[in-house]
């Protein structure tokens, strides 16, 4: 489960992963980090898939929601919840990021794939 | 919705309601003008998040509602509203059917601790009841069921089978009446087209001539594409060894009136279809492109040799057509005015004109006869016309009735299945006594067991469903097999289909509502303190016995019923088996040859080198040839030849006219079955002559004429007199006198059903004959020498294997036997079932009585007398019900008048004997329990509980 998880060493699944993306760059709604998640993993993903994403990292303290915000799309900010990530949340996902691209190192270093697909 | 705004106004108190009106304003027609439009499918959507835990939806069900209204949004922009839409389902349901599996699972563990607490506790919660639980609810009652279930495997598996035994056999005939019945024809507006049979001055279905139908198209005005057609027989030579394909005459209206449109080429012009024109053209059916000709596209263009004769390939029909059924191949009618009017050989068909009724087109049809009649006299006198629909002909009145007894008998099985399980849940249930009082007894409201129950049964019936509908899949093609090709229309394309799959979950369905809601109700109309005093050994249970001996009664009678009507239809098939057919088909083999097109054809006798008579010397010298080689292998006792096929269905008749025979009007003109055979046939058939002498070589070449009769023709028409010396012609007004030298033993070579009808035996040469060749005993090999011999005399004419005439004798018994063979499976499985409700029932009320046995056991009764007294009761319910069935069955039986042949349906007999045998089994299924209450030890039985 997810809170049994250690930021350091396990690593992410494939969806949370994209929502901690999503939420790199700041805080956002359900809708935008649907969008977001769909647009990196190249994976149509819908709302229970986001909110019961989120909801588990919630759990396992990477994300929080946080106070509505009225920047931005004025209308839906007064009605939607807004998620953020933590410190913890930032530090797995840039944990995650190194793992990703130590792989991706050593895919390179083995000739695994050919440079420049 | 309004709970979520409410931190907003708290937080900034002053500036909210200014703000408020401007949000709802910008809102709804400004920055969400479009999301209006997907008021309806947000509302489904909303809908179905209720499958989602209570606590998910109710944290994110407003906005996962919001967010689903932007994606319709973003997709409609991008897709147009209704592609749009659809993307934005897709993604929604796919997600919603997954994500709601995990989140109800992540919420079941972390509840796990709080488990044991859950079953219970949730009955008496108020959302226990809601709907917004249902879903939930629904899983874990099936998974409650389920475990209930498994723990009592050898209920759960009578029931299962018995289940899957009345939905399975119910499911199985409904298959085969929805492919022969239910389903429309394969033709374009079917219930418009006509069949047309001329009517023979005796009232009988004929087919019509070539004239005849030219004149009937010419002046029907209600009937639009008037088509004939008739089979034809053709050899195809060039392509490996000769093969015959069995052609169709038709004429070019035909496709367009069938809706055969052509997958390749084209199909006839009208030019092809005239008389006198060319028509040596062909449209091959799909069955034969890909037999034949390897399904090679490149044949249409190209010439193929039929009776060597070059024919024109113009186009391939598509696989799905297939009328009249499995023709090779169709060529040009060409019908022509000038040929016979007499010669009736073709089968019309046509299309009613939008405008006219079944009744106009028949008042059309017999206005336009009666005008034939009086023009052409001697060809068409007396006779009438007939016209029905394609469904009454096709399937007919008969078949249908069949049908559906059969499927009325399918439902009695099922009833019976639903009784004998209703039994065993109620059994089943009131050994679960203490659990529902308990269940009841911590809070649990009624409806709340009553569902527990329920789902067991709807479960049960699921899976029993299922079952039936494996073991219907299973079955069908087996009753396929069961009628041989061309007794049933249609049969071959019974499956287990859409429909019948359709079908079948709404039978489980209300079988299992049927089974489940009975027993559920009574187990739960006492109160569960009754409950807790009825374990320790009341007789409340009693009460509810009394029920259950009411469905065991029911059950013997439906039994009976089933019973009653499978012993009639074996009481009949027996009458039918051991008809005298006339002939002995033992060791007989028959073989159908025709000899056609290069030195045999046939020809108008004004063609430039063409003799017809030598043309006729040849077919009837390749016919004594093929006799003289046959009769000299060894085994073969005598060799005959005839133009019909015995017991194949075929027959030829034609009006005769009798030596000083003057007929009563029109309608009592003699028309007589007439057959072309050789002298042997007599003896190859073991048909004896009951006077005079048979066919000699010396016959055929007599100046005189002559011919042998069937004694039913010669008692008809010469009660009392010698035939022999009399004479007869065929037509009306016949001139050609025949010389009668014979009279042969009546036989039926057409039906077996139909009283010996008169025949007149002569012989000749025509191109077709079926040789019939009698071995002494089976011998291997027999019918490939055949073949070979006859193969040996022209490489050029193909020879289908020698079939035993016992085929055929097989084939005309098959309706009977497919009626009984099925009646017969559910009369045997309803009896099976029948016997296991009896004696689960028996054996209950024996366990029910425990004590009180144990008490007279106590107080000094005989075994034996116990015996007596639970076999004596058991037996008045069994005969209560054999008297009820046996009264339903006198009911129903005129349902069954159609299929029996000379058996009464109220035959005394089978009722009686039926009963006996239900009543054996019945005792058989008391006395096992009864004598196990019986050995009943009296101690254990009161110190038992």
């Amino acid at each position: 489960m997810a809170d049994s998880r250690s930021p350091d060493t396990d690593p992410l699944t494939p969806a949370v992963f994209h929502v901690l993306v999503a939420l790199a760059e700041g805080a956002r709604h359900g809708y935008a980090i649907m969008q977001s998640v769909t647009e990196t993993s190249g994976r149509a993903v819908g709302p229970g898939t986001v909110y019961g994403t989120l909801q588990r990292l919630e759990e396992a303290g990477l994300v929080e929601e946080v106070e509505a915000r009225t920047a931005g799309e004025a209308g839906s900010a007064e009605r939607r919840r807004y998620f953020a990530m933590t410190r913890k949340g930032r530090a797995a996902l840039s944990a995650e990021a190194r793992r990703v691209s130590r792989m991706a190192d050593l895919v390179r270093a083995r000739r695994l794939v050919s440079e420049g697909h | 919705m309004p709970a979520e705004r409410r931190p907003e106004p708290a937080l900034e108190p002053e500036r909210t309601p200014r703000r408020e009106p401007a949000l709802e304003l910008g809102r709804r027609p400004g920055l969400e003008p479009g999301r209006d439009r997907f008021r309806w499918s947000t509302a489904v959507y909303r809908r179905l998040l209720r499958a989602y835990p209570r606590p998910f939806r109710d944290r994110f069900a407003d906005d996962m509602a919001e967010d689903f209204a932007a994606l319709c949004d973003t997709e409609t922009r991008e897709a147009g509203p209704a592609a749009g839409r659809a993307r934005a389902w897709r993604r929604a349901l796919a997600d919603l059917a997954l994500s709601t599996l995990r989140e109800r699972r992540l919420s079941r563990s972390r509840s796990a601790r709080i488990a044991n607490a859950r079953h219970i506790g949730n009955a008496g919660a108020p959302g226990g009841h809601s709907f917004n639980g249902g879903f939930l609810m629904i899983a874990q009652e099936v998974r409650f069921a389920a475990r209930r279930l498994r723990r009592t495997p050898g209920f759960a598996l009578a029931a299962l089978l018995t289940l899957g035994l009345g939905v399975g056999g119910t499911t199985a005939v409904f298959s085969v009446l929805q492919a022969v019945v239910l389903r429309p024809l394969p033709f374009p507006d079917p219930q418009r087209l006509v069949r047309l049979w001329e009517l023979t001055p005796q009232g009988g279905n004929f087919s019509t001539s070539e004239p005849n139908f030219l004149d009937f198209r010419a002046r029907l005005r209600t009937i639009e594409d008037l088509t004939a057609y008739r089979g034809i027989g053709m050899t195809l030579l060039g392509r490996g060894d000769a093969v015959r394909l069995q052609l169709t005459l038709v004429s070019h209206r035909f496709f367009a009136l069938t809706g055969g449109a052509p997958a390749l080429g084209r199909t006839f012009a009208e030019a092809e279809d005239r008389a006198g024109g060319d028509t040596r053209v062909i449209v091959l059916a799909h069955g034969s492109w890909q037999r034949r000709f390897g399904g090679d596209p490149a044949i249409v263009g190209q010439t193929i040799r039929l009776d060597d004769q070059p024919y024109a390939v113009i186009g391939v029909l598509p696989r799905t057509f297939d009328f009249p059924a499995e023709t090779d191949g169709y060529v040009p009618l060409a019908a022509s005015a000038t040929s016979s009017r007499g010669n009736h050989m073709l089968r019309a068909i046509g299309r009613m004109r939008d405008s006219a009724t079944l009744d106009e087109a028949r008042a059309d049809a017999v206005a336009v006869a009666r005008a034939l009649s009086a023009e052409y006299p001697v060809s068409n006198g007396g006779w009438g016309v007939r016209l029905d629909t394609f469904d009454n002909w096709m399937i007919g009145p008969q078949l249908r009735r069949t049908l559906l007894v059969l499927l009325g008998a399918a439902a009695l099985l099922l009833v019976v299945a639903c009784v004998n399980v209703a039994n065993l849940v109620m059994v089943r249930a009131t050994s679960r006594r203490k659990e529902l009082a308990m269940q009841a007894a911590l809070g649990a409201g009624r409806w709340r067991i009553v569902r527990g129950l329920l789902t067991e049964s709807l479960l049960l019936a699921s899976i029993g469903g299922a079952l039936g509908t494996f073991l219907a899949y299973l079955a069908v093609p087996v009753l396929r097999r069961l009628a041989p090709a061309g007794t049933v229309p249609r049969l071959a394309e019974a499956a287990v289909d859409g429909t019948v799959l359709i079908v079948a979950i709404a039978i489980s369905a209300a079988v299992g509502l049927c089974f489940g809601m009975l027993p559920a109700l009574l187990q739960t109309r006492a109160m569960p303190q009754d409950w807790l005093r009825d374990s320790t050994g009341g007789s409340a249970g009693t009460g509810r016995h009394r029920v259950r001996e009411l469905l065991m009664a029911g059950e013997i009678a439906l039994a009976m019923m089933l019973l009653v009507g499978a012993a009639l239809l074996v009481d009949s098939f027996r009458r039918l088996q051991t008809v005298d057919v006339g002939f002995d088909a033992a060791n007989v083999f028959a073989v159908s040859v025709t000899v056609s097109g290069g030195p045999y054809a046939g020809c108008a006798p004004d063609t430039p080198g063409c003799d017809p008579a030598a043309a006729g010397r040849r077919r009837g010298q390749y016919f004594q040839e093929a006799q003289r080689r046959i009769a000299s292998l060894p085994g073969v006792v005598a060799v005959g030849a005839t133009n019909i096929t015995p017991l194949a269905g075929d027959s030829t008749s034609q009006e005769v006219t009798i030596e000083g025979y003057v007929p009563n009007g029109p309608d009592d003109v003699p028309f007589i079955d007439w057959r072309i055979v050789s002298g042997g046939f007599f003896r190859a058939m073991s048909m004896p002559m009951v006077r005079g002498r048979t066919f000699t070589d010396a016959d055929a070449t007599a100046s005189v004429p002559v011919v042998i009769v069937s004694a039913a023709l010669a008692t008809r028409y010469w009660p009392g007199q010698d035939p022999i010396g009399k004479r007869l012609s065929f037509g009306r007004n016949g001139t050609q006198w025949r010389t009668i030298v014979g009279v042969a033993h009546d036989m039926r070579d057409v039906r077996r059903d139909l009283d010996p009808q008169p025949i007149v035996y002569l012989s000749g040469t025509p191109g077709s004959l079926t040789l019939v060749v009698r071995t002494e005993g089976t011998i291997d090999g027999t019918a490939s020498a055949i073949r070979r011999e006859l193969q040996a005399i022209d490489g050029a004419i193909p020879i289908p294997l020698p079939e035993p005439l016992t085929r055929n004798l097989a084939r005309t018994l098959a309706p009977a036997r497919f009626s009984m063979l099925l009646m017969g499976l559910f009369a045997g499985v309803a009896l099976v079932l029948a016997a296991l409700g009896v004696y689960g029932v028996t054996a209950y009320g024996v366990a029910l009585r425990t004590r009180e046995i144990g008490v007279r056991l106590a107080l000094g009764a005989e075994p034996g007398q116990m015996v007596r007294m639970i076999l004596s009761r058991g037996l008045l319910l069994a005969v209560a019900g054999i008297l009820t069935g046996s009264v339903g069955a006198f009911l129903l039986s005129g349902f069954l008048r159609s299929l029996l042949f000379e058996t009464r349906p109220a035959d005394l007999r089978s009722h009686a004997l039926v009963a006996v045998i239900l009543a054996g089994v019945a005792v058989v299924a008391i006395v096992i329990p009864a004598r196990r209450a019986s050995r009943i030890d009296p101690r254990q039985a009161l110190i038992a509980e």
